[in-house]
């Protein structure tokens, strides 16, 4: 079934794109439908500001549209626009003078966050906020990594992309993307034990 | 085939995520029953690929982003359709008039121009008659020789003239 999906997936895509192309407005909207969910999981990498999150997945869907003629059939429409919110992600934040490390946080997100920090002497968090603290620590630390540690670990750990289109995306070697691979999750486990020293024994 | 752990270490991350092939995986399955360090490593390695799974959010996109992405995107090629015609056209009944009289007012200008061009050509030209070829009213060789007899007697008639004064002042 899900080999059905992925099988079929590029199919519906390329008629999405030509009848796009044809001037099909809802064939569009069908389009970033699709990939909107992925695309926001993309960039929130980049900044924890829900009004910057949206403008970045909203200017990589309209540069893609802009650019819909040029995109090549043969390769996947995901890595086509994962390509363009990473680079509209690091655009971003270079116009506005900061690295992600300083990228604004948004106040309602971080309070929700600080509320559901737990402390010691709370009882176990449930579920739910235990993901939301890992969630908030993980992109804490992926702040701190250099740009391409960053990317090379988000495509990988949260996009699950293989390292051919981790290659694709960032125009480098499948041995590049290996050894970046390595380095960068050596780095995020020291970085994380040194920002939270209670994860040295254990994750 | 063996290997060490220099070699190994750096193939276990790529291992973890089912990048190697059997040919890889095989001798480095061997050497981590072996070798405590680099099992230790693949351990640490699995740990963190749980973590980053357990760190993964659902990431939702606003309500109607995805139709308010789509009219973006389309109002904007219609902008710009609307812009390149009103390069071309005029659109409201003012500038309609404007440019009506200034496209009447370039024709006359044009027109003046081409007649001033004339004009002035014609002006420059030398003057062609009595020079042409094909000249129908050519004078023959005979009336050029009785022209010439003509101008001949005339000049005898002033000699004699001249010297018949001569004598009578002598």
């Amino acid at each position: 079934m899900a080999l059905q999906a992925m099988q079929t997936a590029p199919k519906e895509d390329l008629s999405l794109v030509e009848e796009t192309l044809a001037g099909n407005q809802l064939a569009f909207q069908l389009l970033v439908e699709r990939y909107q969910g992925r695309m926001f999981a993309l960039a929130r990498h980049y900044t924890r500001n829900t009004a910057e999150l949206e403008d970045i997945v909203q200017d990589t869907f309209l540069k893609a549209f802009t650019h819909l003629s040029s995109f090549e059939r043969q390769s996947s429409l995901y890595t086509w626009l994962a390509r363009i919110a990473i680079n509209t992600s690091l655009d971003f934040l270079k116009r506005h003078g900061r690295s992600p490390v300083q990228a604004v946080e948004d106040l309602e997100v971080v309070q929700g966050f600080e509320r559901s920090r737990p402390n010691s002497h709370s009882p176990a968090p449930d579920s739910r906020l235990e993901r939301e603290e890992i969630a908030r620590i993980t992109q804490e630390v992926l702040a701190e990594l250099p740009e391409i540690f960053r990317t090379v670990l988000v495509l990988r750990e949260f996009e699950d992309l293989p390292y051919q289109e981790i290659a694709d995306i960032l125009g480098i070697s499948i041995g590049t993307v290996e050894s970046r691979l390595f380095r960068a999750r050596a780095r995020f486990r020291d970085k994380l034990v040194h920002l939270h020293p209670e994860f040295e024994h254990g994750l | 085939m063996t290997i060490h752990c220099n070699d190994a270490l750096p193939l276990v991350g790529s291992y973890l995520d089912g990048e190697l092939s059997e040919a890889q995986a095989a001798p480095l399955r061997k050497h981590l029953l072996e070798c405590h360090v680099c099992r230790n490593s693949a351990q640490d390695g699995k740990t963190l690929k749980r973590w980053f799974v357990r760190s993964a959010s659902d990431e939702l996109a606003p309500r109607g982003f995805a139709s308010r992405v789509a009219q973006q995107a389309f109002a904007g090629r219609r902008a710009a359709a609307v812009e390149v015609e009103e390069t071309f056209a005029p659109v409201g009944e003012e500038s309609g008039r404007v440019f009506s009289f200034v496209l009447k007012l370039t024709a006359l200008a044009a027109i003046a121009l081409f007649a001033l061009s004339l004009v002035l050509r014609f002006q420059a030209l030398p003057a062609t008659t009595g020079l042409r070829a094909d000249q129908r009213n050519q004078p023959t060789l005979e009336d050029l020789k009785r022209g010439l007899e003509q101008l001949n007697a005339k000049d005898d008639a002033g000699l004699v003239r001249q010297v018949g004064h001569g004598e009578e002042r002598r």
